[in-house]
């Protein structure tokens, strides 16, 4: 069980109207456009209950309007819940006063904006010190941190430029920098990529993974983007309506989509991306031990019609292939079955996702053999199965 | 066909028209001085040269000038009345100065000035003499004029708790006993004398006066700009029971209200009139009319050769507006009413018609005429306003003294830095906002003009009390303005104040704030602040709410407080509309100089008013420049540093 840091427990944001009447609808299933009309009540959320871990990667993802972004908001308080409780560590941080809530923000929270929210008047590098500087960090020591984040998101040279001469893809990279800078436990990342064109949208989503391996921070993370959404995220919250309909590991939401609106989602999403090896790897129909004799493996082939046979040793480790053909040599030679007959094999670890092995698959004429760290073979991909997966 | 006037009425709207289109491109600077020049050929063309041109079911028309003192008015009314009532005219006011109606009426623009001060008017006797008007005859001639004091200066009010502070002062010439009983707030160690209106022949007289009793050796001579606001100063000075010397006349509503008592002087002698050395006569104050209406209705200029007055007649009728609160109409009705004799003295032929006997209104007419129900007793602000003065009399005047002498400081302080070193400042901040001298040498030459025209030390006052009112205006302006963008509901009550603080004609607050402050510096500064703080408080609420949102999350997520997102982010991000917001403060105050000085502020609108009122067009021309150099300096110092703002 992984340490929880954000808890949401029945969290409702409502909007102008009779708010009480629309709770009350709301309690009856009602939907957003039957309140809205009947209450003049807009429920930007309603009845939020998440857990989000320590750690990971929590992607939420849903439909322009769907209260993603309200729901970003709420866990740091740019916008007040109407109702609910938000615990972070236990915590309830609607309880803050003012004094409270800024030292949280200041402390435990960084934000990063779809449209950057860098402040063009001044530059690169005072916009990525700007938290330290609110929290009266003398210059010199904020300026210094500030450079190591720049140097890390890779903009060393740009530290006195005024943002607007900067890429989009570059501005990210100040404000992404300037959310580490704080050295906050959780980034908030409010479509942070939305803006960017999808190669420097690719580029960036791989250098936020890389980040994230190297600061292991907290990241919640807003897109509409279903991709971006499988491509970065541990867990995958979707959103519509201002409700939560799915909470899930990306796999498990594409294995098992809880109703058509988020099967049709997902069906929007490259698959490849989404499914890994272990998701469509077959059992071996037929092994054979290294041990074993040529006659037996002939037999074997002969059974289940297969021109090829893998071998693997007494703990069913993945030694290689056994081709017919060098089986019948081998069978006239009276030969036992050794490691140099066997043809060595690539070999897919059981996490890569299809679209990293596909070629693999196509440009090798057999089973593609799926191992784990130890080299125990776990299943066998063949292009048959891929196709089926795709389609 | 255009007669004369018509072309020249013509002429005068097409300078309108290219003023106003120009006005709509242009900042405030020059308004105010083409606003003066507009004005000044307005008064020119009173009206249209449809003099007497009637159609046969049109009454002709009867144009009285309207000088703005209530006995004018009332001799307006009574005049009017009889013209409508026994010669079938229908007649009209026409509002104007002394001077210019006196103008106006030897161009025949004008028909009839009820009150011709004769001593008054510069040229009335040579326009008499070479028969520019017709002089009808004497309205009145048992008025006085001098300086006067409040009786309780000399014999104290043992009702309100008033000492006698000057038993001696009985002349003129005591005067030099008592200077520190009339300090003037804005010259430190000196007292002051108001004077009369500019513009007037009196007002240079009473000025050689001055001089000749030696009295300038402690007093200023202090010209209030209008008669309004010499009567407001002597008002709120009684209201008080502080000491005041002024000049004033009879017969007005505020001799007839308050106790002054005239100081003496030698008795009249033409020879030394003119020295100032004696009593002012009691002035001719004459019904004149127009040449053209004399030979064209020679019976109603018969009645008016026999309208004839008292100052204790005016006096009563002036009083009993006074307290009623009538209008002249009424007035003039209640008059005719209570001195029967006095139509039967001029109008011989008057037949015993009744003249109160209101002509009965066709019952479309009444029925179209929009119905008043209510009366408004807008005497009881009046008195409510002048209790509240009164009452708050000290902490008004920690205010008016505080305002002052910032004023007079900024003033000493610009009159104490050689004009080289000033300008010396100016070209050099000239090149430092544009980054070349091509713009501080052209400030250096004009300011160049302002000073080789003599106007160095006028522009000093103005300035200051530009500096003064802006510094003020930003002071309330910018937290306003924020305070707006922050808050919709502060922004939606707070928005029709600021229309009617922008639209509200000036001269309704100009005289409270006089009532309120005393006269000069103090009131031109807060009228100033409430006429230009306006586009500060509009720009900044712009400005901020027009930040990006996200740059204000941005600031909020990372843990700023309020004052830190305000400082380092709302006000850099919104410098470049506040900037703008300022500049047209400063340019509104500028435009504001002119009309302050008719509440008695110096400086270079004071000399544009006395040149326009006394119709020196060159001596206003020069000062009006001296106000568009210096506003055009203003201007474009500010706007630069806006443009470089936006260009980061």
């Amino acid at each position: 069980m992984m340490d929880k840091i954000f808890r949401l427990e029945h969290v409702s944001k409502l909007y102008g109207g009779d708010q009480d009447r629309a709770a009350e609808l709301l309690q009856q299933g009602a939907d957003k456009e039957t309140v809205l009309r009947e209450t003049e009540c807009t429920a930007a959320l309603w009845d939020i209950n998440l857990e989000i871990s320590r750690g990971e990667i929590f992607v939420v993802i849903g439909l322009s309007g769907c209260g993603k972004s309200t729901l970003l908001r709420c866990l740091n308080r740019l916008q007040e819940p109407t109702s609910g409780a938000i615990f972070f560590d236990d915590e309830n941080i609607l309880g803050f006063n003012s004094h409270q809530l800024r030292q949280f923000r200041r402390a435990k929270l960084a934000m990063v904006f779809q449209s950057f929210g860098l402040f063009s008047h001044r530059d690169v590098l005072s916009n990525v010190a700007y938290p330290l500087e609110i929290q009266g960090m003398p210059k010199q020591a904020r300026e210094e941190q500030a450079k190591k984040y720049l140097q890390m998101v890779g903009l060393s040279q740009y530290e006195h430029t005024l943002c607007q001469s900067l890429s989009g893809g570059m501005r990210q990279r100040v404000g992404i920098a300037r959310a580490l800078c704080s050295d906050a436990e959780v980034l908030l990342m409010d479509e942070p990529f939305s803006a960017l064109d999808p190669l420097v949208r690719a580029d960036m989503q791989f250098e936020l993974l890389q980040l994230q391996r190297k600061l292991n921070k907290t990241i919640v993370f807003i897109t509409h983007d279903i991709d971006e959404a499988f491509k970065l995220g541990d867990t995958v919250a979707i959103m519509r309506d201002g409700r939560i309909i799915q909470v899930a590991t990306p796999v498990e939401m594409s294995r098992n989509p809880q109703d058509d609106y988020v099967k049709k989602f997902i069906d929007s999403a490259d698959r490849t991306k989404v499914l890994t090896a272990e998701d469509i790897m077959t059992t071996p129909a037929s092994l054979i031990k290294i041990t074993d004799t040529a006659e037996y493996a002939l037999h074997e082939m002969k059974i289940y019609g297969l021109s090829s046979v893998y071998a693997v040793d007494g703990k069913l480790r993945l030694k290689g292939i056994l081709l017919l053909n060098d089986a019948v040599e081998l069978h006239r030679s009276h030969k036992p079955i050794s490691e140099e007959v066997l043809k060595k094999v690539p070999k897919i670890s059981r996490t890569q996702s299809i679209n990293e092995f596909i070629n693999l698959v196509a440009e090798t004429p057999y089973p593609v053999a799926v191992v784990d760290e130890d080299n125990m073979l776990q299943g066998l991909i063949t292009r048959a199965s891929v196709l089926s997966s795709i389609g | 066909m255009f007669d004369r006037w018509g072309s020249f009425y013509l002429f005068t709207k097409l300078v309108l028209v290219i003023i106003f289109l120009y006005n709509t491109n242009m900042n405030w600077i020059t308004k105010s001085v083409t606003n003066i020049i507009l004005a000044f050929l307005l008064s020119f063309s009173v009206s249209p040269g449809r003099g007497y041109t009637q159609s046969s079911d049109e009454k002709p028309i009867i144009r009285f000038a309207d000088i703005g003192w209530d006995s004018v008015r009332f001799h307006n009314a009574v005049a009017g009345l009889v013209a409508e009532r026994f010669f079938n005219f229908e007649a009209r006011e026409l509002s104007s100065t002394s001077v210019i109606a006196h103008e106006a009426l030897t161009r025949g623009e004008l028909d009839v000035v009820m009150e011709e001060w004769t001593a008054n008017l510069p040229t009335y006797q040579e326009d008499v003499k070479w028969g520019k008007l017709q002089e009808l005859g004497i309205n009145f001639d048992d008025n006085s004029q001098g300086f006067y004091v409040p009786r309780y200066v000399i014999e104290g009010d043992a009702q309100r708790g008033l000492k006698p502070l000057a038993p001696g002062l009985k002349s003129v010439k005591d005067l030099a006993k008592y200077p520190q009983l009339f300090p003037d707030m804005e010259r430190a160690g000196r007292s002051v004398i108001y004077g009369g209106i500019p513009g007037w022949a009196i007002t240079e007289i009473m000025r050689s006066k001055v001089q000749y009793y030696g009295l300038d050796k402690w007093f200023n001579y202090v010209e209030p700009g209008t008669d309004a606001a010499l009567s407001t100063a002597i008002a709120s000075a009684m209201d008080r029971g502080v000491p005041v010397v002024a000049y004033y006349w009879t017969p007005t509503w505020l001799m007839g209200k308050y106790d002054l008592v005239l100081l003496e002087d030698a008795p009249f002698d033409a020879a030394l009139w003119e020295k100032g050395a004696c009593a002012c006569p009691s002035v001719k104050v004459t019904v004149c009319v127009s040449n053209a209406f004399a030979q064209k209705y020679p019976e109603f200029c018969a009645f008016l050769s026999r309208y004839r007055t008292t100052s204790a007649l005016i006096s009563e009728a002036l009083a009993y507006m006074q307290e009623t609160g009538a209008d002249s109409r009424t007035a003039a009705e209640w008059f005719l009413e209570r001195h029967g004799d006095f139509l039967q003295k001029c109008l011989p032929d008057y037949e015993g018609k009744n003249i109160n006997g209101k002509e009965k209104q066709e019952g479309l007419r009444r029925w179209l005429d929009f119905p008043q129900i209510f009366e408004f007793n807008v005497n009881k602000i009046d008195k409510s306003l002048r209790k509240f003065a009164d009452r708050y009399y000290v902490y008004l005047s920690v205010v008016s003294r505080m305002l002052v002498s910032s004023v007079v400081a900024i003033e000493s302080l610009l009159n104490h830095i050689p004009w080289f070193v000033i300008l010396a400042g100016i070209m050099c901040f000239g090149k430092f906002v544009r980054k070349s001298w091509k713009w501080g040498v052209p400030f250096c030459l004009l300011l160049c003009g302002v000073g080789l025209f003599g106007l160095w030390p006028l522009m000093n006052t103005t300035l200051a009390i530009v500096i003064v009112s802006v510094f003020w205006s930003l002071l309330f302006g910018l937290p306003l303005g924020i305070c707006l963008a922050n808050s919709q509901g502060m922004s939606r009550a707070v928005r029709p104040v600021l229309d009617a603080m922008q639209t509200m004609p000036v001269f309704v607050y100009l005289i409270p704030a006089m009532l309120f402050f005393g006269m000069g510096y103090a009131p031109a500064v807060i009228a100033t602040v409430i006429y230009a703080i306006v586009p500060v408080i509009r720009m900044t609420a712009l400005g901020i709410s027009q930040v990006d949102k996200e740059m204000v999350e941005a600031s909020k997520a990372f843990g700023s407080t309020w004052w830190q997102t305000l400082c380092k982010v709302e006000i850099p991000q919104a410098a470049p509309t506040i900037m703008a917001g300022v500049n047209q403060t400063i340019m509104m105050a500028m435009s504001m100089v002119v009309t302050c000085s008719m509440i008695g502020a110096r400086g270079l609108g004071h000399e544009v008013l006395v040149a326009v009122q006394r119709m020196e067009i060159g001596r206003g021309m020069t000062a009006g420049a001296g106000v568009v150099i210096l506003a055009i300096i203003l201007d474009r110092m500010t706007q630069q540093y806006k443009k470089k703002d936006k260009q980061q």
